[in-house]
């Protein structure tokens, strides 16, 4: 398997301006239109709002990982989300979400999936790298505090 | 499919009942009765190659014009009234039974093993017998073989349907009887089991019977010695060759032999649009009857055209004609065999193939000896040529090299026979893309390139194997429940299905491992995000279709859906899968000297 990092891009990175999280999610998922990680992402979209509807991935720390394994996704790839405001995810412990993590995978590509999105957790399970990504002013920024971990 | 079988029947229905019921049901009575049928089946087939014989050689006698005894009345000039009269005779046959009239040839006998079991009414094969004698008895040049081939199969095919001690066993019949019947005409035993296993099962002998094959032939071919005696068909000059040192002459010959069958091969297809597309003929006298008119014309110079073409050989390979007279022959023979076959006449094309051979070898031969000087001798040439021919038109190499080294009682020649044989197969079946057998019936839309494969878990269906008992939970349900519910599942993974109960996929603890791995990912997944989609299989697909699935996904069990292709209904596990194909595994080892195997046989024991 890749270095972790391998699966986004700059051009995936984004200051999200929405104030839901559903509304966080769309603009974030829009991220991958006109790349080759989705070749539908309206599908890409309704699949990560069904899932959310069903749990909340707000999983605490001001973190969410929005994800979807769909037939649409020809390539793994995540998006980095950052609000400054905040967004209200209904998350585990009730805090808003700071920093939006969205994993897009392919019908057939579980256990890439998995493997990811676990390693996507062990790193913002780190406090420090947490404070780092959402406070770096640059989308390179981001991408050497992720890469240096 | 409904079971076929012949109308003439009903008498001897109970019979076969009472057999099958008293003596046919242990393995042991089984191997007995089949060993016992095959002879039955030798000798009749024996006996029908007998008739066949006398019933050929009676007409030659009567009218072959290079035989003695021209029937009464009719003055060798007027020979060429005879092909004109059995095209007549075979025409009118053809007109009143043009049903009949269409299973024509060996690829028939072919198509009747795969697609109807091996079932062959009588009156095709009473049919293609009276037609091939009146065909071949009135001089038009095609083979004996092709006959007494779906003779022999008819019998074998009529048997099974009468004696019936398992239902696939019709097929190994049907091939034995051709074998048997081959082996008989031509006194070659060997040569007619390559037949029946070359030609008949087109190699794939895995599920039938050799020891039939064998002991029919063997049987037939004691019958046919018993009654017309051991002499060997063709009487063979001394000849003398160097293996070592021709060796490059032989190899040339092979590929020439290969490139004559493609000429033929071509000729063919000429004729075949000349009629079907140019002219559009399509009525039968209008098909033949100009043909044999002008054959008969030819026949009152080359009288050696007539009939099979056997004392045509002899005369060549005793120097009997001069190379340009051969010449002729040749090319006469081939415009005339595929003008005849596609015109509607009954016969093979083993014996033309012999005669071509002949023929072919010997002007090889003779035309580089007087080119280069060379000393080649040509008995041997043409000898080994018959085998070119006869494997390059028929696309039979084995039982080429077999027939004609039982046909010529001659070991000697063995070595470039057998090169020869294969190198003109190679060319043709490169040139062609495949044997005219497999051509033909891919024509008819049947595909026989997979026919080698043993498929024992086609035999079986995912009905007969599956569990109705299994788990399912809600795409919704979290990480944490559905962890419960997989370490209390029965089969160590469970279905998920949607808001209305239809399947979504599967998920298995192999596939949870990596999420176990990370506490993290508890909290953040549900079952929806865990499953694998599978295809799922229906209760009557064959498990060999849920295997190629189960391993393509590699997982352990299989959903089982309903007609709907989203309900399930059950479950098929591997470890079935496994104890199912032991089972017919080791039932198949046992059973494939014997007949082909049947799964529900094995479950009844």
């Amino acid at each position: 398997m890749k270095n972790f990092i391998e699966y986004t891009d700059i051009h995936y990175i984004k200051d999200i301006t929405s104030k839901n999280k559903f509304d966080a999610i769309e603009e974030l998922a829009r991220v991958f239109e006109g790349s080759d990680v989705c070749s539908d992402v309206d599908e890409l979209v309704r699949a990560l709002k069904e899932r959310e509807e069903i749990m909340t991935t707000g999983i605490g720390f001001g973190i969410a990982v929005p994800h979807a394994k769909i037939r649409a996704v020809n390539k793994i790839a995540f998006a980095i989300g950052i609000s400054r405001k905040g967004i209200e995810f209904d998350s585990i412990d009730g805090n808003p979400v700071n920093l939006i993590i969205l994993v897009a995978a392919g019908e057939r590509q579980h256990k890439e999936y998995l493997k990811l999105l676990s390693q996507i957790m062990g790193l913002l399970r780190d406090e420090n790298i947490r404070k780092q990504v959402i406070g770096a002013k640059k989308p390179e920024k981001i991408l050497e505090i992720m890469n240096n971990k | 499919m409904k079971e076929q079988i012949d109308p003439y029947l009903s008498f001897f229905s109970n019979l076969r009942r009472w057999i099958q019921d008293s003596y046919l049901e242990s393995d042991i009575s089984r191997y007995v009765a089949q060993i016992f049928f095959a002879m039955i089946l030798g000798v009749l087939a024996g006996l029908g190659a007998v008739l066949f014989h006398f019933l050929l050689e009676y007409m030659r006698v009567l009218f072959d014009p290079g035989h003695q005894g021209v029937v009464s009345g009719i003055s060798r000039d007027m020979v060429f009234l005879v092909p004109v009269a059995g095209a007549v005779i075979i025409g009118a046959t053809t007109w009143m039974f043009p049903s009949l009239s269409r299973e024509r040839g060996v690829v028939n006998v072919i198509k009747s093993l795969i697609i109807k079991k091996g079932f062959i009414p009588l009156k095709v094969t009473v049919f293609h017998l009276f037609n091939s004698i009146i065909t071949i008895g009135t001089g038009i040049p095609l083979g004996p073989e092709g006959p007494a081939a779906k003779m022999g199969s008819g019998i074998g095919s009529f048997m099974s349907q009468v004696f019936r001690p398992k239902s696939d066993n019709m097929k190994m019949y049907t091939a034995a009887g051709a074998a048997a019947d081959i082996s008989a005409v031509f006194n070659a035993p060997i040569a007619g089991v390559f037949f029946g296993i070359e030609v008949i099962l087109l190699n794939d002998l895995k599920n039938e019977a050799l020891s039939s094959l064998i002991i029919s032939s063997v049987v037939a071919d004691i019958i046919s010695r018993a009654v017309l005696g051991n002499e060997a068909l063709f009487k063979i000059p001394e000849y003398t060759f160097e293996v070592v040192t021709d060796f490059p002459y032989f190899l040339l010959l092979g590929i020439g032999c290969g490139f004559i069958s493609i000429l033929f091969f071509f000729f063919s297809k000429l004729i075949k649009k000349l009629f079907d597309e140019k002219l559009k003929v399509r009525n039968i006298y209008a098909r033949l009857i100009p043909i044999a008119l002008v054959f008969g014309v030819v026949l009152i110079k080359y009288n050696e055209l007539y009939g099979t073409g056997y004392s045509m050989i002899n005369s060549i390979l005793n120097y009997e004609y001069t190379v340009t007279t051969i010449c002729v022959l040749l090319v006469l023979k081939i415009i005339f065999l595929a003008a005849f076959l596609h015109a509607g006449a009954y016969g093979g094309l083993f014996a033309p193939s012999l005669g071509i051979g002949v023929m072919s070898g010997f002007i090889f031969a003779s035309g580089l000896n007087y080119l280069f000087n060379l000393s080649l001798d040509p008995v041997v040439f043409a000898l080994v040529a018959m085998g070119g021919l006869l494997a390059g038109i028929n696309s039979i190499p084995l039982t080429s090299i077999m027939l004609v080294f039982e046909l010529t009682n001659d070991y000697r020649f063995i070595l470039p026979l057998m090169l020869v044989s294969i190198m003109a197969y190679i060319v043709v079946v490169y040139v062609n893309k495949g044997t005219i057998y497999a051509s033909e019936l891919m024509e008819e839309g049947i595909d026989v390139s997979m026919m080698g494969e043993v498929d024992l878990l086609g035999q079986v269906k995912v009905k007969d194997l599956m569990k109705k008992d299994f788990d399912t939970v809600s795409y919704r349900v979290p990480f944490q429940d559905l962890l419960q519910e997989l370490l209390r599942s029965r089969y160590g993974d469970v279905n998920v299905v949607d808001d209305r109960q239809r399947l979504m996929g599967v998920v298995s603890l192999k596939e949870v491992r990596q999420a176990l791995i990370n506490n993290e990912l508890v909290d953040l997944l549900i079952a929806g995000d865990l499953i694998i989609t599978v295809p799922a299989v229906t209760a009557d697909d064959q498990v060999s279709v849920a295997v190629q699935k189960i391993e393509k996904y590699d997982i352990e069990n299989i959903p089982v859906v309903a007609e709907d292709g989203y309900t399930i209904i059950g479950m098929l596990r591997h470890q079935d899968i496994l104890q199912a194909y032991s089972t017919l595994l080791e039932a198949w080892e046992t059973d494939r000297f014997l007949s082909s195997y049947s799964f529900d046989r094995k479950k009844d024991k």
